[in-house]
């Protein structure tokens, strides 16, 4: 007790001293723990873009110089701009994705809304094996399905028309939003619905006016991520279509790498126009992608 | 005794007619072409010789398994995503910790980290493509850097050509377990954090005592995914390398895909499918049955 007590002042210089030096190292470890690693990932994420943009603007002779690229352009020029535009129907790749990814996105969620539902709140034989089917139908590599699918849509006439991709790309659409759907549906209360079916609706009219509505975040998560999934599809677009006309934007983009020739400004020029619009809309649906898959991860 | 089921059927209709777009759809374009895989994996098909198709049974896999392509690519299948997953976990949990952080512009950095995620496969092989050449970002950054002293082409050298697309795998890849594990570090409970630092626990013995058990189905679950969809996957590999330098970076997945539309080898091809499909499915059992596990708890 006297020991304390006598000297205070002492007291607090030492422990004044103390926190002088471990804040100094918090500072430190800090930096390192957290700064540090936060600036290399960005650094990793976005070079690759930075550098792109910059050698869009650079004409070829630079591109290819043997003394390797400097960040400042020698002769900046749009020429590669240009002869993009000209040689790649990039508007029609980009619409050709947007009809296939658009008709995928209605289909695949409307379809797995009801199904989703149904896995969700009723109870029924054969519950299990269907949860499990479509988890399993999910897990398929494309290659198991691609030879057959092939052969039937040569046979059928679906090479190289949108029927043809969305139909496909519905394969692995429509376990993925069920999956999804699901869950979303299993997180609202059954209360809403068990007192509409007491007011006398019938079991549609319950999922359309009481479950629907509440879980249109979900449903607008899902919505986003099956088109998205669908507009980054390459192995199906490529194995089905080989009419440039017909090409994707993920099928156009790889289509400009030839084995002889590569033109290297128009290949920088044509990843910076692809991936620019994919950014900006990225920045505006950010926000429901991360509660959509946090929301499945959560719950498993 | 049908009577039974005709009343289940009823009792039971609405859950059925719900499923009845799905399932037909499913039926068609999943369960139907996998069958037919199946059984075209017993006859020789070639896309080439359409007149000629007979049936040989167990032939085909027994050919595999004899073809050293095959084998060889079995391997280099798993090098391919035992380095994805591994690469795109560690820096998905760099990442993970990060987004957890309270940053300034939190949400812009949280936004510039997923960006990869939204970039088709199609374009992030395109872009490495480009920065894997001579002249590329890779070879300026390591010789300013001073690890190389010439400019090394990633791609065509069979030694490098698998490393190189590992490395854009797991740039492409890393969103994935950076949401996930970051939605799993947030379910951790505060106070077993809290109670740690009573105790004395400094931040990396936190991490390792609380966060990382705390994550374990998370990291089991999104490692099973991740696995399953990286061994499949062939959209980087046939863009950058096409399986070569000298079939250095053919995958299990790619010698199906390759066999079937590049040598027109359909039977052969779906044999190798197969093959890839069953491997799946091991992963795909541990995954449901950890799923089942959990449904019960």
């Amino acid at each position: 007790m006297t020991q304390t007590m006598a000297s205070p002042k002492a007291l607090a210089t030492s422990t004044a001293g103390r926190s002088q030096s471990s804040s100094i190292r918090r500072i430190a470890s800090r930096v390192f723990a957290v700064y540090l690693p936060t600036a290399l990932l960005i650094l990793f994420v976005i070079t690759p873009f930075l550098w792109m943009f910059l050698g869009s603007f650079k004409t070829n002779i630079e591109l290819m110089s043997s003394q390797g690229q400097t960040l400042w352009i020698k002769e900046p020029t749009l020429d590669n701009y240009f002869r993009l535009f000209q040689q790649y129907p990039f508007a029609r790749f980009f619409l050709n994705s947007t009809i296939v990814a658009t008709g995928t996105t209605i289909i695949a969620v409307s379809f797995s809304a009801f199904a989703g539902y149904s896995l969700a709140r009723f109870s029924f034989p054969g519950r299990t094996i269907v949860g499990i089917a479509i988890l399993v139908t999910q897990m398929l590599p494309g290659v198991a399905i691609l030879i057959a699918l092939y052969i039937q849509f040569r046979d059928f006439g679906l090479l190289n028309n949108y029927g043809g991709l969305i139909i496909g790309y519905n394969a692995f659409s429509i376990p993925f939003c069920t999956w999804m759907l699901r869950g979303f549906f299993d997180s609202i209360p059954k209360e809403l619905e068990e007192s509409a079916l007491i007011d006398g609706c019938n079991r549609f009219s319950a999922f359309f006016r009481v479950a629907l509505p509440l879980t249109l975040p979900g449903l607008i998560a899902t919505a986003i991520f099956a088109f998205i999934l669908a507009w980054h599809e390459f192995v199906f677009a490529v194995t089905m279509v080989n009419d440039t006309k017909m090409f994707t934007l993920t099928v156009g983009i790889a289509s400009m790498k030839s084995i002889n020739i590569i033109d290297w400004g128009l290949l920088n020029a044509g990843v910076v126009v692809t991936t620019i619009p994919l950014v900006f809309l990225f920045a505006f649906v950010q926000k429901y992608l991360i509660q959509g898959l946090t929301a499945g991860a959560v719950k498993g | 005794m049908f009577a039974a089921y005709w009343r289940a059927l009823q009792k039971n209709a609405v859950a059925y007619v719900f499923l009845i777009p799905a399932a037909v759809s499913l039926l068609f374009v999943d369960f139907v072409p996998m069958i037919y895989g199946v059984r075209l994996s017993f006859f020789v098909k070639n896309i080439f010789r359409p007149d000629y198709q007979p049936f040989v049974g167990l032939a085909q896999y027994q050919q595999l398994v004899e073809d050293p392509l095959f084998v060889r690519s079995f391997f280099q299948g798993w090098y391919w995503t035992i380095g994805s997953v591994l690469g795109s976990f560690v820096v998905g949990m760099v990442a993970a910790v990060v987004m957890n952080q309270r940053l300034p512009a939190r949400g812009l950095i949280r936004g510039i980290i997923l960006i990869p995620w939204v970039v088709p496969s199609a374009l992030a092989a395109m872009m490495f493509g480009l920065l894997l050449t001579s002249v590329g970002l890779v070879n300026t950054v390591l010789m300013n850097l001073g690890l190389i002293h010439d400019w090394h082409p990633w791609l065509s050298d069979p030694n490098t050509a698998m490393p190189a697309l590992i490395l854009t795998h797991t740039w492409k890849g890393f969103p994935f377990f950076a949401v996930m594990l970051l939605a799993g570090m947030q379910a951790i409970p505060p106070e077993l954090y809290e109670a740690a630092k009573i105790d004395g626990a400094n931040t990396l013995q936190c991490f390792r005592h609380i966060t990382i058990p705390g994550l374990r189905s998370t990291i089991m679950i999104s490692t099973l995914l991740s696995t399953i969809w990286t061994f499949g996957s062939i959209d980087l590999i046939y863009i950058m390398t096409s399986g070569g330098p000298f079939y250095s970076t053919f995958t299990l997945a790619m010698f199906a895909y390759v066999t079937a539309f590049g040598t027109g080898q359909m039977g052969y091809a779906a044999a190798a499918s197969v093959v890839v499909a069953l491997i799946l499915m091991v992963f795909t059992a541990i995954y449901l049955y950890s799923y089942l596990k959990r449904e019960a708890e």
